[in-house]
């Protein structure tokens, strides 16, 4: 840039370098000499916006090679592939003529033919065995828990089977106990009749 | 085995709500008018079915082209040249 702006350059992004160029100020009159921009199909545009330096009109702009810039934007621009290029342009369709059926028959063979990317299978096939194949872990998950739901419940018979309450054995015991508590008072008292017969024969 | 009043009960639930759940799927089944609802509940029905299914697409896409490809025999060719 015509001598006086000869910094050597070293930020390492295309909008650093964006943010430099605008930076410019070499007169000092508030406005900025240059204006940078980045177009959104990848031209770097830098145009020129105080065209008056030291009041004598710039009629020349001239960018010196000798930095690094001019390389450092070189390799920085990517270069972008030509229209003869890429997945689309290699896609070779059929001459479109009146009752060619080829175009359509591709695309309806496109949903059988077999595919290296699916294994083999065709794109039918593929989703059939991919429902499938949901399915059943659905169907294995959920008779996993039928299952775990019943030995859970097997778990819980054989828990209450020793700690629970039972009404007919409560009832039983009950007869039971009474029947000794009877069995017992009549001990006593035959008890107490033996004691009476004793104290009777000592008279 | 003991049987308790707890264990009576629980059982006599887990049963209720068993029967429950397939009268359910029975009612799903006769509303639905369909054998079974998710892929999950016959997986090998269900591949069965998607493979009948995408047959009998093919062959309803392969008729109207049929009878595309007899509209356009019928059409004189001249006009939807012009065209």
């Amino acid at each position: 840039m015509a001598g006086s702006a000869s910094q050597s350059f070293t930020s390492s992004t295309l909008n650093d370098i964006i943010n430099w160029l605008n930076s410019f100020d070499l007169d000092g009159d508030g406005a900025f000499d240059l204006k940078a921009t980045l177009h959104p199909q990848g031209k770097l545009i830098i145009e020129v916006n105080d065209k008056i330096l030291d009041s004598t009109p710039i009629n020349s702009l001239e960018l010196e090679s000798d930095g690094d810039f001019v390389s450092y934007l070189l390799a920085k621009v990517h270069v972008q592939p030509s229209f003869t290029e890429g997945l689309i342009n290699a896609l070779k369709g059929y001459e479109l003529k009146r009752g060619d059926n080829r175009t359509a028959q591709r695309i309806a063979d496109s949903a059988t033919n077999p595919r290296t990317a699916l294994n083999l299978s065709s794109l039918n096939d593929y989703y059939a065995s991919m429902v499938g194949e949901v399915g059943n872990a659905t169907k294995a998950v959920r008779d996993n828990q039928t299952f775990l739901e019943d030995l859970l419940r097997q778990m819980r018979a054989l828990k209450d089977s020793i700690s629970g309450v039972s009404l007919d054995e409560e009832m039983a015991n009950l007869v039971k106990y009474q029947q000794a508590f009877i069995a017992t008072s009549k001990i006593l008292s035959t008890v107490e009749d033996m004691f009476e017969a004793l104290i009777a024969a000592k008279r | 085995m003991r049987i308790g009043f707890n264990t009576k009960y629980q059982s006599f639930l887990a049963d209720l709500n068993r029967l429950s759940s397939e009268i359910n799927a029975s009612q799903l089944k006769i509303s639905s008018g369909k054998k079974f609802l998710r892929p999950s509940d016959d997986p090998p029905s269900a591949v069965i079915t998607l493979n009948y299914k995408q047959g009998i697409s093919v062959i309803e896409r392969y008729g109207k082209a049929i009878d595309e490809g007899l509209a356009f025999f019928a059409s004189p060719r001249e006009h939807s040249c012009a065209g």
